[in-house]
């Protein structure tokens, strides 16, 4: 599991563990049922404060992206498939917003952006 | 009990100094970090939690137990590592320990014998021979070996190099594995504990100026830097200390969000390290 | 309790030469009298632990090592208090060493074997400095009281020879004849008594002191 934070974003370090294990999640790296570190382990591995690290999870778990056992641990929750499509669909909504708010800003017409969608699709 | 140490409207009068309001908790599997300017009052409150200066009013608890009424069952159970070396000179390792170790109920050989292995501390020889780091490892080995659960630092990094200090660093953050354990950790050398403090209490002048977990810190308060033309009367309000040189401020905010109705854009906005907000607070009495 | 002499005991290592340099000064320079060396030595011998013990300890700030470990301050007392009758012992014990190898070595020096009196007479100057100095250095500590242990050392060191001249202890008929009326297991008792009344007080005293002072 790759978690990789950073001291100088502006982004919360417990927002940013949140959004790292959120894709590893839905894009299938971590597996359903898959046990995660303690909060103490992650912690101590990061080098930040266990509150911290027991946020991110707290958020996580309300998000339903996992599940803590008392006694046993913490673990990745069953995704369900068609959730998870929604979810990551949203995302890319998300995105396209930012796009689209972008364009218009320069003045970018709603043809010209979607040439530049098609050449991308076929490069990337 | 959940609160490993408790200090409640803690003061003492001195002749030029008084220390006053003093309330924090370390809750249990934590670490705090004590920060303050030397002369703050950091080594006076540690004293007056382990009793080695009278009170003049409040009240400390440690385990939940009245620090004075039940003064030696806390001592058994909490570990001191402090910066002057408060071991006779002239003993050796094993001299020393074997006094120590007969003071407290729960020592325990092993886990002594273990650390003097992990440290490589030499057992036969004297502590006036032993180097800084050396004989805070060993400082650190006995707290460490009666079971203690409450771990009081005082300045425990000053005058170690930077491999010593990060091996303290690292040792205190596999300790803190265990959540029934807690640390009090009091320092003027704040980059220690931007990693491995959980809350953090920044006592200045003998008074508490804030008590709260690091990550509010660190995500509400933030550096502001700018055009000195952005300063007026104002705008000096918001923030809690300012520099100010030719080409520019520098200031520190203890709220960023208020940030964006003040300057929108036309700042600099870093996240703060805890020396910045210390040596702000310091200074802010001057320029603000 | 033990450990903590013991620990005491131990840092006395380096002056251990300097308990027998002063056995064997003060024998020789005592032979005049029958009491004067005995007393001299163990006298001689609980001022030097007792300063050396005190003075290691301001130099290790020792306070606050003992006061941050779960010992009770009425022990830190105590175990100073008993430690007098240790070094006592340890004074008693070089006298023996070397006026023994005075002996062997057939050396022209005069020695005297330790008599009761020597012993009660030792014993009360030892008590009667401590007493004193004691409840001093509790209060304040080392550096001060340094000059009042060695002001009381030496005045009871002069004042014991001087005193007994004057109260013509040998002669004086009155007094000669009231404790050989007593037998050695009288004039011990009662000695003793009054060492351990006199320490007693003191002993209190020290704790009244210590136990509020701050650090």
């Amino acid at each position: 599991m790759k978690i990789i934070i950073s001291n100088s974003s502006q982004e919360p370090i417990y927002a940013q563990i949140v959004t790292q294990i959120k894709d590893l999640i839905l894009q299938g790296k971590l597996a359903e049922a898959e046990p995660l570190p303690s909060i103490r382990n992650l912690a101590r591995e990061l080098q930040i404060s266990v509150i911290t690290t027991k946020r991110a999870y707290d958020e996580l778990e309300k998000e339903g992206f996992i599940l803590t056992v008392p006694g046993k641990g913490t673990y990745v929750a069953a995704q369900n498939k068609e959730l998870m499509r929604e979810k990551r669909i949203k995302i890319i909504e998300e995105k396209l917003i930012e796009a689209v708010i972008a364009s218009k800003a320069i003045n970018l017409t709603l043809s010209e952006l979607q040439e530049m969608l098609n050449l991308l699709y076929e490069e990337v | 009990m959940d609160t490993i140490l408790e200090v409640k409207n803690l003061r003492k009068n001195f002749k030029d100094f008084t220390l006053k309001d003093i309330c924090f908790s370390i809750p249990k599997g934590f670490i705090m970090g004590f920060i303050g300017p030397n002369g703050a009052g950091k080594s006076t409150t540690i004293k007056l939690i382990m009793n080695l200066l009278k009170k003049d009013g409040g009240e400390i608890k440690i385990f939940g137990l009245d620090h004075i009424q039940h003064e030696n069952e806390i001592k058994n159970r909490i570990g001191f590592v402090f910066d002057e070396n408060c071991f006779y000179e002239e003993l050796t390792i094993l001299e020393m320990k074997k006094f120590v170790a007969s003071m407290y109920k729960n020592w325990e050989e092993n886990t002594f014998t273990k650390y003097l292995k992990e440290f490589q501390l030499p057992p036969k020889k004297k502590i006036k021979d032993l180097s800084k780091g050396m004989k805070m490892k060993f400082s650190l080995a006995i707290a460490l070996s009666h079971q203690a659960e409450l771990l009081i630092m005082d300045e425990p990094t000053s005058g170690l190099d930077h491999g010593a200090r990060h091996e303290l660093l690292d040792i205190l953050s596999y300790l803190i594995q265990d959540e029934n354990k807690g640390v009090l950790f009091s320092t003027h050398i704040t980059s220690d504990l931007d990693k491995i403090a959980d809350y953090i209490t920044f006592i200045q002048n003998g008074e508490i100026i804030l008590s709260t977990t690091k990550d509010e810190i660190l995500d509400n308060y933030a550096v502001i830097k700018g055009d000195r033309n952005l300063l007026n009367q104002e705008t000096r309000k918001y923030f809690i200390g300012i520099k100010e040189n030719q080409f520019g401020f520098e200031g520190l905010i203890s709220n960023k969000n208020e940030l964006n109705r003040v300057f929108a854009n036309h700042v600099v906005i870093e996240k703060p390290s805890l020396e910045n907000i210390m040596i702000h607070y310091m200074r802010g009495k001057e320029n603000v | 309790m033990f450990n903590l002499i013991l620990k005491d005991i131990l840092l006395q290592k380096k002056i251990i030469a300097f308990i027998f340099l002063y056995a064997i000064i003060f024998v020789f320079a005592f032979q005049s009298s029958e009491i004067f060396g005995f007393v001299a030595v163990v006298m001689a011998v609980t001022y030097t632990s007792m300063n050396t013990i005190a003075s290691i300890e301001d130099k290790n700030k020792a306070d606050v090592l003992l006061n941050s470990l779960p010992i009770r301050r009425k022990k830190l007392i105590l175990a100073k208090y008993i430690s007098i009758w240790i070094y006592m012992f340890m004074g008693i014990l070089s006298y023996i060493i070397v006026t023994n190898l005075i002996k062997a070595f057939g050396l022209p020096i005069k020695v005297f074997p330790i008599t009761v009196e020597a012993i009660m007479a030792a014993i009360i100057s030892v008590v009667l400095i401590n007493s004193i100095y004691l409840p001093v250095f509790f209060k304040f500590g080392y550096t001060k009281s340094r000059i009042i242990s060695l002001i009381l050392f030496i005045s009871i060191f002069f004042g014991i020879s001087t005193g007994m001249n004057a109260i013509g202890f040998h002669q004086n008929k009155m007094i000669s004849e009231f404790f050989t009326n007593l037998s050695d297991i009288q004039i011990t008792s009662l000695t003793i008594a009054l060492a351990f009344l006199i320490l007693l007080c003191s002993y209190l005293l020290s704790l009244k002191i210590y136990q509020n002072k701050e650090f």
